[in-house]
């Protein structure tokens, strides 16, 4: 039977994918940028170790384009993991946003470890029982100590970070009341989540019997208030999130790949061709006299003009 | 007026409430310099803005003034312009009139974090005695809190709880205007936000919108810059005649110096290299060039500049301000370098060139002539065997000024390390260095930007990192005496003309004897070809 809870649930999830999507689908539908890559790019096969590009190469055009993906992902998982670049320049800043960040993704792990309770409690594996029941409670283990290193670690975080926002000049300033709900609202999440894995020593079954109902729309077991409070906390955190920066979740993907790091060149009869041919006939409304656009000329118009005519 | 202390605002919506001064830069708050620089008291000080200047002028950023805009005269006029302002902040966020930098504004628009990791990479900022007004998220939560207000779809009330409320008036983009140029445009923050934000950008962004909807823009970019390059051939205001006229002198002199017969080739139809220069080079450092011609007659390589309008000036401020003069020179330059048919251009020793013709040029136009980097084509010819050079005649204390143009916007680091590891034997870097590297203090434009008193601006704030980096890339040298000279090598001529006005202002060529100049000069120093030291220290 359909509960109050199944229905909060979808609509949270759905909430959160949706505006995830909405953010993803905008940002990959926008047009083909000008070059603006920040060296070190790590793709540079063999010479992203001190910055370097194939633009060193002589006749560079002629060589064939090699793309580390490796060296990429490195990067990348290290940014997102470590949060390398916090600790390498503002490292004070990194005692707080590290174990903020990494109780989140700690909690969001547990959440993948439940989905996979929940599965193995609808294909009728029994805690303890057989070697399949074995690796369930083994997984349960593993989801109690998960929640309560990831509501230690981020409620450190999340109350670390409230203090420096509210109390570091620079910090302050810059900060407004959606800054400070943020944190609020990170706290609540690991506090709840600590007092659920903290309290209750049979809260990963119960989740895991909870998620099985989520998964399959039956029927729900008792939720606890901790329970309660802690997924409704989180259900409108997740709705929450794509409307914030927090979104960078989805888009920091793209910040990289498509901005920091996209050096495609624009060779004759590459891929980009088509595209930038078509945007530089896009119609210009740009107002100042050496422009002065006025919706009809295109980017070639102004391109292959000197602007001096416009001014007569 | 004369401000006792500094002063610098407390709040983000301190830049729309009237007052005098914004902020205010006290000498004796910034970071010292090394010895013997040391001492604030005995350098240069920092001349006051004019009483005239602040009456005619929209002056109540800080001390100086770069766009100059006048006072609007009438609340018509006012509110003219802010309605001017506005309209283009709206075309900023559409692909018709912004494809080129939609995806990285509306990124760095929606998604900064406030964490101020960027901060303390910024020289300006850092070297201001850390003014709040100076601090790359600075201007950029200003101009996050209009886009949320006024372009960005949603609810007033939300948007303001979350990215907080300003007030849109004509104290708030006056002073918006001026802050814009207060930065070099040298992406170091970016390269060190976690999250991906550009505040380079955003200010380059805001730049744009002054420029290509309001008109806006400071004169020794616009109509002293691309508009004179576009008219007249050259930002330097050579025209085709003069240049050529120059170039005869400039090989002639060489000649006579060097003994070697050097006679620079003009369009030269099916060359393979089309060279082209920051034109600026042929007026201040016309050793430069020489020594261009010198090094790739001496080499045997098929070259030749062009006399056609643009094509033998690489400047394109474009770059640093508005994207249609940045498409209307780079056009020009492709334009030409195709009709010469010309296997490739090389993009000589400016920085801002190669960004713009390397690498930004790429998407603005389909099957263009491949570009090269003058640090490529100087390793080759170096490491070719086709020059004897002797590394004993540079046996004087060398450090490498990286431009931001060149390592950090394009990851053109090496070749020119390797070419002064192998002539130069008493080579250091500079610390931090490659991709790394502090700018100037003259980036985007600021090098050749010194009405009012921005040049003590350039000198005492966005030049101090370099200089102090300088003094201490000679650190094991003495600094007090200028009897061992050392060498600056800074292969941009907007850098060097920055490090020109910097080791004038300090006096440091007479007190410690540190000279600067190209890459190439120290090839040619080192040819043994040559009887005489191509360098000649009394005339540098």
């Amino acid at each position: 039977m359909l509960t109050a809870w199944h229905v909060l649930t979808y609509l949270g999830a759905a909430l959160f994918l949706i505006g995830g999507a909405v953010r993803i689908i905008r940002v990959a539908r926008m047009p083909l940028h000008l070059r603006w890559e920040l060296y070190p790019v790590p793709h540079e096969k063999g010479k992203a170790h001190y910055g370097g590009s194939v633009l060193e190469e002589t006749d560079w055009w002629l060589t064939k384009r090699e793309v580390d993906h490796w060296g990429e992902l490195v990067v990348m998982l290290e940014e997102i993991l470590l949060l390398k670049g916090v600790w390498e320049h503002n490292r004070s800043l990194w005692y707080a946003s590290f174990p903020l960040h990494f109780g989140l993704y700690l909690l969001i792990g547990n959440i993948a470890l439940l989905i996979v309770g929940g599965i193995f409690e609808l294909s009728g594996v029994q805690l303890g029982v057989g070697s399949m029941g074995q690796v369930f409670s083994f997984l349960l283990l593993v989801v109690s100590g998960v929640g309560i290193a990831g509501g230690v670690m981020g409620l450190f975080g999340a109350l670390f970070m409230l203090y420096k926002r509210l109390f570091v000049r620079q910090l302050r300033m810059y900060a407004n009341a959606g800054t400070y709900l943020n944190a609020i609202f990170l706290g609540a999440i690991f506090l709840s989540a600590l007092v659920v894995f903290g309290t209750d020593a049979n809260a990963p079954q119960r989740l895991a019997t909870i998620y099985a109902g989520l998964i399959s729309a039956g029927n729900l077991p008792h939720l606890t208030l901790a329970m309660q409070w802690h997924l409704g906390i989180c259900l409108a955190f997740a709705a929450y999130l794509p409307l914030t920066h927090m979104s960078h979740l989805f888009t920091k993907y793209f910040m990289y790949h498509d901005i920091r790091w996209e050096d495609t060149p624009n060779t004759p009869g590459g891929k980009l061709e088509d595209r930038i041919a078509a945007q530089v006939n896009q119609k210009v409304s740009w107002a100042a006299p050496h422009i002065q656009g006025g919706g009809t000329k295109t980017w070639v118009d102004v391109a292959t003009s000197t602007g001096a005519e416009d001014d007569k | 007026m004369s401000k006792t202390s500094t002063i610098s605002p407390k709040s983000i919506k301190d830049i729309s409430k009237s007052s005098d001064q914004l902020a205010h830069v006290d000498l004796k708050d910034l970071p010292p310099l090394p010895p013997p620089y040391d001492d604030m008291e005995k350098l240069p000080g920092f001349k006051a803005l004019s009483e005239e200047a602040r009456e005619k002028f929209d002056a109540s950023l800080d001390d100086t003034l770069v766009v100059s805009h006048p006072k609007p005269a009438t609340p018509e006029e006012e509110e003219r312009l802010v309605k001017g302002f506005f309209s283009g902040l709206e075309k900023l966020f559409t692909k018709e009139n912004n494809w080129t930098f939609l995806e990285p504004l509306t990124m760095s628009m929606e998604h900064c974090a406030k964490c101020q990791t960027c901060a303390t990479d910024c020289p300006v900022f850092t070297m201001s005695g850390e003014n709040e007004v100076y601090r790359p998220t600075y201007r950029a939560e200003v101009m996050r809190r209009l886009y949320f207000k006024h372009v960005k779809k949603g609810t007033k009330v939300f948007n303001s709880f979350q990215n907080g409320g300003i007030d849109g008036n004509w104290t708030t983009i006056s002073r918006l205007m001026e802050l814009a140029y207060r930065c070099t445009l040298c992406r170091r923050c970016a390269q060190s936000c976690p999250i991906g934000v550009d505040n380079g950008l955003i200010t380059h962004e805001l730049r744009k919108l002054f420029s290509m909807e309001m008109g806006i823009s400071p004169k020794e970019l616009h109509e002293k810059g691309t508009v004179q390059q576009l008219k007249v051939g050259s930002s330097t205001g050579m025209n085709p005649v003069a240049i050529k006229d120059n170039v005869d002198f400039i090989d002639e002199d060489m000649t006579d110096r060097t003994g070697i017969k050097v006679e620079t080739k003009w369009d030269v139809e099916g060359a393979d290299i089309l060279l082209i220069h920051n034109a600026g080079e042929f007026l201040a450092w016309p050793e430069n060039p020489g020594a261009f011609a010198l090094m790739l007659e001496a080499a045997g390589v098929s070259w030749t500049l062009s006399s056609d309008l643009v094509a033998y000036d690489g400047v394109n401020y474009g770059l640093f301000y508005d994207d249609a003069q940045l498409a209307r020179v780079a056009a020009r330059h492709l334009e030409v370098a195709k009709k010469l048919k010309v296997k490739k251009i090389v993009m000589g020793e400016c920085g801002h060139e190669h960004k713009a013709l390397g690498v930004i040029a790429d998407r603005v136009f389909n099957n263009s002539i491949p570009r090269e980097s003058a640090m490529t084509l100087m390793e080759e010819i170096v490491f070719s065997g086709k020059l004897s050079l002797d590394p004993s005649k540079n046996d004087f204390p060398v450090t490498l000024h990286d431009p931001c143009n060149i390592t950090r916007a394009m990851g053109i680091v090496e070749p020119q390390r390797r070419v002064l590891r192998h002539i130069a034997p008493q080579f250091r870097e500079m610390e931090p260095h490659g991709t790394r590297n502090y700018c100037c203090g003259g980036g985007s434009g600021f090098a050749i930007m010194s009405g009012h008193n921005f040049a003590d601006w350039r000198m005492h704030i966005s030049g101090r990192m370099k200089m102090k980096q300088i003094l201490e890339a000679f650190g094991d040298t003495d600094l007090y005496s200028d009897e061992v000279k050392k060498y600056i090598c800074a292969p941009c001529s907007n850098c060097k003309g920055q490090i020109r006005d910097l080791l004038d202002f300090y006096g440091a060529k007479t007190t410690s004897g540190i000279y600067y100049g190209g890459l190439v000069e120290l090839i040619v120093n080192a040819m043994t070809d040559l009887s005489e030291p191509f360098l000649d220290w009394d005339m540098m």
